[in-house]
């Protein structure tokens, strides 16, 4: 009995001494990382303006003659967190913040096939597109907050 | 090579030249003027040296006129230019060749600061680390400090996604 409670007092003892630094790592504020899904075509149409920043960027190196959006989404998401967006066209956007400073959010972001590590920098696009949909294209926009 | 007549035949040649330069003297002059009138092609021999030193006295005597130096002197800046030109194309070809080298280094070592080191970003640099496409090709169109747009492209229209053709759609 008293080796058994010897054992007990060395863990709780133990659990004491990691729960802070748990309770730190648990304790992080989730990445904020705003997600909006739109849809580009060469079919004449307007411009939604929910996307005006997005289509400032996009009409510089792209031609089309609408721009429609279709999901826009704040994801919260802890460190490592693994979350996934379904697109309209059934793939499935995976985003994981690998890690977060003052500047932004470098993340593991997978859409389909494609795989990247990117830095995602406060006040700057993250863009990435070209998915066949409908008879246009998927834009699907990331910005950290 | 060396038969029993090679000896006289260097014999005679020797004469031949020391006869025409007018150097044999005695019993050698008497033997050879003796195997002249033996041998008509010893005497045909000594009439052809004779018409080489005639000739080479004509060219001799012919003095550069004032136009040869003239000439020359006209042909010597270009003579100058050429050997410069010479001298100088590896070094331009050096020249030419090292920025392009040294902006393909840059290149290369932007290219990997940007793609590999993540501690190396700044403010305004790149967003992509690593990128793999899969299957598909993928592009970047543009990575700056307003936006980082990644383009899926069509299979066989590489170049479809820029400028306002409108294929990309």
């Amino acid at each position: 009995m008293r080796s058994c409670s010897g054992l007990l007092s060395l863990a709780s003892a133990a659990g004491l001494l990691l729960a802070p630094g748990l309770a730190a790592a648990q304790g992080a504020p989730p990445v904020r990382i705003d997600v909006m899904v739109s849809y580009i075509s060469s079919q004449p149409g307007s411009v939604d303006p929910r996307a005006q920043r997005l289509h400032e960027q996009l009409r510089r190196d792209l031609a089309y003659k609408s721009l429609r959006v279709l999901q826009m989404q704040r994801m919260l998401l802890n460190l490592d967190e693994r979350r996934g967006l379904k697109l309209p066209n059934g793939r499935q956007l995976w985003i994981r913040p690998i890690l977060v400073d003052e500047r932004g959010i470098l993340a593991a972001i997978e859409v389909g096939d494609y795989r990247s590590d990117q830095r995602l920098y406060k006040r700057r696009l993250w863009v990435y597109g070209g998915e066949r949909y409908l008879d246009g294209k998927l834009v699907i926009s990331l910005e950290p907050d | 090579m060396s038969g029993p007549g090679s000896g006289r035949l260097r014999w005679e040649e020797r004469a031949l030249h020391a006869y025409h330069d007018g150097e044999l003297r005695g019993l050698a002059l008497w033997r050879f003027e003796r195997r002249l009138g033996k041998k008509p092609g010893l005497a045909r021999e000594l009439a052809a040296l004779g018409r080489i030193r005639e000739a080479a006295r004509e060219i001799d005597d012919r003095q550069p006129g004032p136009e040869l130096w003239e000439r020359i002197a006209l042909r010597l800046p270009a003579l100058d230019a050429q050997r410069a030109e010479a001298a100088t194309k590896p070094r331009r070809r050096a020249t030419l060749l090292m920025p392009l080298g040294a902006a393909v280094c840059a290149t290369g070592v932007a290219i990997g600061v940007a793609l590999w080191l993540p501690t190396g970003d700044t403010e305004t640099g790149g967003a992509m680390r690593w990128m793999d496409g899969g299957d598909r090709d993928v592009m970047v169109l543009r990575d700056d400090a307003e936006a980082t747009i990644i383009w899926l492209l069509d299979s066989g229209s590489p170049g479809a996604a820029r400028g306002g053709s409108g294929a990309v759609l």
